[in-house]
């Protein structure tokens, strides 16, 4: 979920005291800052709080920074932080610049980035993530607009200071950076900086801006515990383009030059570098289809292609059963979601339909839909791989297969007709960091929720007391990667299942029993008599409380089940094994 | 001392500490109230700002440690 409208400090500083309910997701972090950093470490847990979250919260004292990194045995390494917040601030930098040689004023950024990399290196090795703030520019009337042309003016040197940060966070996964300075562009200095407040009190932010600042940084730790939006819905008539296009006609809509065509074309474009990021987008619109495609084929005005639609639903349904239809496709959690449409009675109708999702208040003008959503920064992410691109295609494809059940009456002759191939592997190096992924982000099909790390993932991989098993599986539409995971434990002559989890994309076509049939398989190898299944209910894994007993296992005590292999006959399935090349064993 | 500038005062002062009983008088010293620390003065400070629509200078904030002297001072800047 995610919140729009911050909240003042006061309430934020009320919250931070409030205990938190006992199911709240945990983050751990510290605050090391060299100017006074209690209202800011306050927000954090405020918002924190605020957004569901618990969050254990170090506070380093007064400019102690590298004491506490550099320390081994400091109270900042004794606590162990999931993540380090550094906040550097520039007006301190820029009360010390006048005491510097002129060489040495020069000379800034270089070490600045020396002290930066120092201070992550020591942090990474910990294995902690650090997130530095970058700087805002205090300006200095030094030189004036000059000083663009002087090397060794502040201006300069700070800006060469946040590309130096830019540059570590690019080569170091651990390493992220709060972007200070554009929000500083965007509020203005003097919503970010009182210079009584700094001079007497050690204050670098303003109270008014710490709820902006803590709302970004928590955005950020919480993105990492898989917290973000990954989907937005997009009505299509004055949203996409103004007009009607039913009404209007193809010519008559507003997009490229025609009207506020501008306007309509400065989203599009904003919209396609998101879905060129891996945000997906999707299409619910009340038109008919045909009405609906024809500016996407026709018009050549529209930034915005069929290609880059993952699910295009045109009809006159409501718009809650069309935004189902769409999740049955692409298995994204509400919550993940947000919804843009012009006409405020359809956000009602899906902000009531399903509370979690990001319902933004469009402005009335759709020359403001951008800089609107942008102030919002409402897609905060914690990582980015090319392969994030290419899911709206991995979509699309499933879109088609969705059309394509509908013209089978018999779900066997269905799941025949896919194709379905499966390919089977222990873990090995190329897919750990796809495990511990899946076993972090699945909450649905998983049965006991237990997550891993890449390390833990690779540490199970070399166990002599573990089988792993990855499933690949691949449909004559295309290559669903790694769906299921499973984890066994082996106590003597049984398999305990430790971890086994599934990808929703591919409920209902048969790998739950292709999966166990897998498993008994390798329990005869290995010369296990019995697997036994244990389910860990959360709030979001209700979907396979009964997965065990509707496989045929017998209970054996509470949320405890058991097979025994030697009379599991196997289950017919509509998947064939895809043989791998044999890895050269280790 | 006019009722809506105590009121004001100690509907500042009870947010800022997080205490709804908090009672205030002309003579109330920093010292005498729990929670009123260098963190809270400068939320205490902000928020007297913009209730009371003055500015202070960085001397006075530094000056300013019990009730009186924020509620004279208030008073001289308020034309």
């Amino acid at each position: 979920m995610f919140v729009i409208n911050p909240l003042e400090l006061t309430a934020l500083l009320k919250l931070a005291r409030q205990p938190c309910p006992g199911a709240a997701p945990v983050m751990r972090a510290a605050v090391l800052a060299d100017t006074a950093s209690q209202l800011l470490a306050g927000s954090l847990r405020g918002y924190a709080r605020h957004l569901g979250f618990k969050l254990e919260l170090f506070e380093g004292e007064f400019d102690q920074i590298e004491m506490a990194v550099f320390d081994p045995a400091s109270t900042l390494h004794m606590f162990r932080p999931e993540t380090v917040i550094i906040y550097l601030a520039a007006e301190k930098m820029g009360v010390k610049f006048g005491t510097y040689s002129v060489k040495e004023r020069g000379a800034l950024a270089s070490e600045f980035a020396s002290r930066v990399r120092g201070l992550h290196q020591t942090l990474s090795t910990q294995g902690y993530q650090t997130l530095f703030f970058n700087l805002a520019d205090p300006g200095d009337g030094v030189f004036g607009n000059y000083g663009n042309k002087v090397a060794w003016s502040f201006q300069n040197q700070i800006r060469l200071c946040n590309l130096e940060l830019a540059r570590l966070a690019e080569e170091a996964s651990d390493c992220h950076v709060f972007d200070l300075a554009a929000l500083q562009s965007a509020q203005g200095r003097n919503a970010l900086f009182d210079p009584k407040l700094y001079f007497t009190a050690k204050f670098a932010l303003t109270p008014g801006i710490l709820p902006l600042v803590a709302r970004e940084v928590v955005k950020m730790l919480t993105a990492r515990k898989g917290s973000f939006l990954k989907c937005v819905i997009l009505d299509l008539d004055n949203t996409l383009w103004g007009g009607v296009v039913a009404d209007d006609g193809l010519d008559r809509i507003q997009i490229g030059e025609l009207g506020l065509g501008p306007a309509f074309t400065a989203f599009q474009s904003w919209l396609k570098q998101l879905r060129d990021r891996g945000i997906v987008l999707a299409v619910c619109s009340k038109n008919d289809e045909a009405n609906a495609r024809e500016p996407f084929m026709r018009h050549p005005d529209m930034v915005l292609q069929l290609e880059d639609i993952a699910v295009f639903k045109a009809n006159w349904q409501d718009k809650a059963t069309n935004i189902r239809e769409i999740k049955s496709i692409i298995d994204i959690d509400y919550g993940a979601m947000m919804f843009l449409d012009d006409n405020p009675a359809e956000r009602h109708l899906v902000r009531e339909s399903f509370p979690t999702m990001t319902v933004p208040e469009l402005p009335e003008d759709p020359s403001e839909y951008v800089s609107y959503l942008i102030g919002l920064n409402p897609f905060e992410t914690a990582s980015y791989t090319a392969k994030d691109a290419r899911r709206t295609n991995e979509y699309q494809v499933e879109a088609k297969r969705h059309a394509e059940r509908e013209k089978f009456v018999d779900l066997n002759d269905f799941l025949r007709s896919l194709e379905m191939r499966a390919l089977v592997q222990p873990f090995l190096p190329f897919n750990f960091p796809r495990v511990a992924q899946l076993t972090q982000r699945s909450n649905q099909f998983n049965l006991r929720t237990v997550r891993y790390t890449e390390k833990q993932v690779e540490t199970l991989a070399n166990s002599a007391a573990h089988v792993t098993l990855a499933f690949e599986l691949k449909d004559r539409f295309g290559d669903n990667g790694l769906i299921s995971v499973v984890i066994l434990e082996i106590l003597g002559e049984t398999f305990f299942v430790d971890t086994w989890l599934m990808s929703c994309r591919v409920l209902g076509r048969g790998v739950e029993q292709f999966v166990l049939n897998t498993i008994v398989e390798r329990a005869r190898e290995h010369g296990i008599k019995r697997v036994t299944g244990e389910y860990l209910p959360t709030t979001k894994n209700g979907m396979v409380k009964d997965h065990y007993s509707k496989l045929g296992f017998a209970p054996e005590a509470a949320n405890r089940w058991v097979l025994e292999a030697a009379s599991y006959t196997g289950w017919p399935i509509n998947i064939v094994w895809e043989k791998v090349e044999e890895e050269a064993s280790a | 001392m006019s009722d809506n500038l105590w009121n004001g005062l100690t509907t500042v002062f009870r947010e800022a500490l997080d205490n709804d009983s908090l009672t205030l008088t002309e003579g109330t010293t920093a010292k005498e109230v729990e929670g009123w620390d260098s963190i809270t003065h400068v939320l205490i400070v902000v928020a007297v700002e913009k209730k009371f629509r003055v500015k202070f200078t960085a001397g006075e904030i530094q000056r300013l440690q019990n009730v009186g002297e924020f509620a004279a001072l208030i008073r001289s800047k308020q034309v």
